[in-house]
């Protein structure tokens, strides 16, 4: 029974669907008497207020309402803070902890030591250890080594040596590297107060650059 | 019930601390009867061997190893604290492995007291937080109690046996046979000749079977049989395994456990005068105690 | 909250340490770790300045000013010691260095036994990977040249010195100078008093 019901509505929609055919270009119904008929005031219709109304799917918040310029594109590319932008892109920061170095004129970081200043260090430093280790090679170690350059050996007595490991380097002593065989590596704080230049002058090595 | 008085997050610098330290040495000396030393900045003269001795004797005056968790005015103010509680009640120089008798005030008992005694297992934690367990077996049952050093409702501390033992812990007992841990509650106190070595208890302990509490094998115990026959194959492999023999070479691992030793002659120049005072006058009043034994003795 | 050890005495060390060590990746972990810096600590030992990085670098300090710190407390012929000295120099002639060298050499040492220097940097750095500080780490009294400027000398040459000398050479011209003209009024004064 249901069925038949339901078939029936079926046909009858079907049905609907031919009526605008039957009367081919003209529009069904016609349109003066739509215009008749719907003459009726409009009844304001009171649905409840529902907030889906209002919201519906949704707001877009910080949504570009400008196209961002070539220029402001670019500089956002490398990282440089332009006008209106944030003051935060990280991408190029100023360096303010570059100092010269005081003894050479070169560049270094504040905490770091001078590269050019080093590098001469560590040359020289190579050229000492290669000779101390060609020198002691695996004897036991027992002795201070004392690292002497040309003709340094000759100025003191023998009796200087004694006690101590000569390495002898086979070059002149560069000027900046100071002859202080007996300076200690910490000094020993003042026994006065009072300024007095000579005990300023620890040692007064000579050929100092 | 002790509540922490503040929490400072402290930035050691050695050396200044070094400096400090050599400044503040020096005027704590000065108390000791020895001369002046002057102000020249050569190598200090190593700390007085009295004062780092002092570090068996009272484990709980040194602070905590840990720098981040150190406050220095805290540890000052305990250690003032200490002394003052200590003026009230003898706390006795004891081991891990003595044999004490403690009795403690407890409201809900009969006679408002209540005491323990047992074999101490454990010394824990530093300053006025330090505490030491107990443990006995009693009504064959294994009962152990953990007490702070410091808690006001103690009444009397009493060693019935000093000595030590093999090891720092005892928590191995829990797994040992129960005659280990026995002690007689009406045991008397054994009293040592004055001014000798601490004995050295080397009893090695019987475990019972499986299963134990920790596993035991992997920490190095002296007081325990060899645990070998207790162990399978698999738990003899996972021993080998988690086995770190190269711990004992591990300097900075040592140095960053321990407090230093100008550091501890330091803290215990601080209360060198002070508690040798203190235990004088206890002894002078057990002395006194014992002399008019025909007296009635008020408790607590 | 624990109780510290009171085993073992030992002497402050006097660098900045870190709570907690580093850890040091390694394939064979917390060994492979003490391995690591046996070689660094031999490594510094022998050559007395080596340059490398900065975490391996300051974990090996510790365990360099432990080692010495040690070595002046207890001496050659504690078997402890010896033991401690031979796991950690890799080289043998190095122990006979420890204890024959550098404990002469630091007995009276108040401050620390090494020193730690921060490399220069090295640009330009690879920017998809993060850059490493390199240090250089060097035992006090070593032979080399000192790497920050010699300041236990006077350098003549350096530009307030040169004006400090020709200021002080100025005046004590003056003041000689001063000095001539006082003896010649004397010596003119007592010509003509001899005359009266």
């Amino acid at each position: 029974m249901n069925r038949l019901i339901s078939e029936i509505a079926v046909i009858l929609r079907q049905a609907e669907n031919i009526i605008p055919s039957l009367f081919g270009r003209y529009p069904f119904p016609p349109e003066p008497l739509t215009v008749l008929a719907n003459q009726h005031p409009e009844v304001p219709s009171k649905q409840p207020f529902s907030l889906k109304d209002l919201i519906g799917d949704g707001f877009l918040f910080a949504v570009p309402v400008f196209r961002r310029t070539l220029e402001v594109r670019k500089t956002r590319k490398i990282g440089i803070p332009y006008r209106g932008g944030p003051e935060g892109l990280k991408t190029l920061q100023k360096k303010p902890y570059i100092k010269v170095c005081n003894a050479c004129g070169h560049y270094h970081e504040r905490d770091c030591l001078c590269p050019n200043c080093y590098a001469k260090i560590k040359d020289e430093t190579n050229e000492i250890k290669e000779k101390i280790i060609k020198e002691l090679k695996l004897d036991p170690v027992d002795k201070e080594v004392v690292v002497l350059y040309d003709g340094e050996k000759a100025q003191q007595s023998p009796e200087f040596w004694n006690g101590k490991r000569i390495v002898e380097m086979e070059k002149a002593r560069p000027q900046w590297f100071s002859k202080n065989l007996m300076q200690k590596s910490t000094q020993p704080n003042a026994e006065t107060k009072e300024l007095d230049i000579s005990s300023t002058i620890v040692g007064k090595p000579s050929n100092i650059g | 019930m002790l509540r922490k008085i503040c929490k400072v997050n402290l930035i050691q610098n050695n050396l200044i601390n070094s400096q400090y330290v050599i400044f503040r040495h020096l005027s704590a000396k000065a108390e000791l009867n020895e001369a002046a030393e002057s102000q020249e900045k050569k190598k200090t003269k190593k700390p007085k061997k009295a004062l780092t001795d002092m570090r068996f004797k009272y484990p709980e005056f040194l602070p905590q190893p840990d720098n981040r968790l150190r406050n220095p005015v805290l540890e000052r103010i305990m250690r003032k604290d200490m002394l003052d509680r200590r003026t009230q009640i003898n706390i006795p120089e004891f081991y891990v492995g003595s044999i004490l008798k403690l009795t403690i005030s407890d409201p809900h008992s009969q006679g408002k007291t209540n005491s323990f005694v047992g074999i101490c297992i454990q010394r824990d934690r530093t300053g006025l937080y330090s505490k030491f367990a107990l443990r006995n077996v009693i009504d064959h049952q294994g009962i152990e109690v953990m007490y702070d050093l410091y808690d006001p409702a103690i009444l009397k501390i009493e060693v019935l046996k000093l000595e030590k033992r093999l090891d720092d812990k005892l928590i191995y007992l829990k797994d040992a046979l129960p005659e280990y841990s026995t002690i007689d509650v009406n045991m008397e106190p054994e009293i040592l000749a004055e001014g000798g070595n601490i004995p050295v208890n080397d009893t090695v302990v019987k475990m019972k079977p499986f299963p134990w509490m920790q596993k035991w094998e992997r920490q190095g115990l002296k007081g325990v049989e060899d645990l070998d026959k207790h162990l399978n194959l698999w738990r003899k492999q996972q021993k080998v395994k988690h086995d770190s023999p190269w711990d004992k070479y591990d300097l900075m691992k040592e140095y960053r456990k321990t407090i230093t030793e100008e550091e501890q002659s330091e803290i215990f120049s601080e209360i060198f005068n002070r508690i040798n005072k203190i235990n004088e006058q206890h002894k002078q009043k057990a002395k006194a105690a014992r002399r008019t034994i025909s007296k009635p003795q008020n408790i607590g | 909250m624990n109780q510290a050890e009171v085993t073992k005495l030992m002497s402050q060390l006097k660098i900045a340490l870190k709570p907690r060590h580093r850890n040091l990746k390694t394939p064979l972990g917390p060994e492979g770790r003490l391995d690591k810096l046996r070689q660094t600590v031999t490594a510094l030992i022998k050559y007395e300045r080596i340059e490398l990085f900065y975490n391996r670098a300051d974990e090996a300090r510790g365990y360099t000013e432990r080692l010495v710190s040690d070595a002046l407390r207890y001496g050659d012929t504690h078997k402890p010691m010896m033991e401690m000295a031979d796991y950690w120099l890799l080289e043998k002639q190095l122990v006979h260095k420890l204890f024959k060298v550098l404990c002469p050499r630091f007995e009276n040492e108040n401050g620390s036994v090494t020193k730690m220097f921060n490399a220069p940097r090295v640009y330009p750095a690879d920017p998809k990977r993060a850059y490493f500080k390199r240090v250089v780490l060097e035992l006090k009294g070593n032979p080399y040249p000192t790497i920050t400027p010699d300041s236990s000398y006077r350098n003549k040459n350096l530009i307030h010195n040169v004006l400090l000398d020709a200021a002080m050479k100025d005046f004590y011209a003056e003041k000689e100078r001063q000095q001539q003209l006082l003896e010649q009024e004397q010596t003119l004064n007592s010509v003509e008093e001899s005359k009266k």
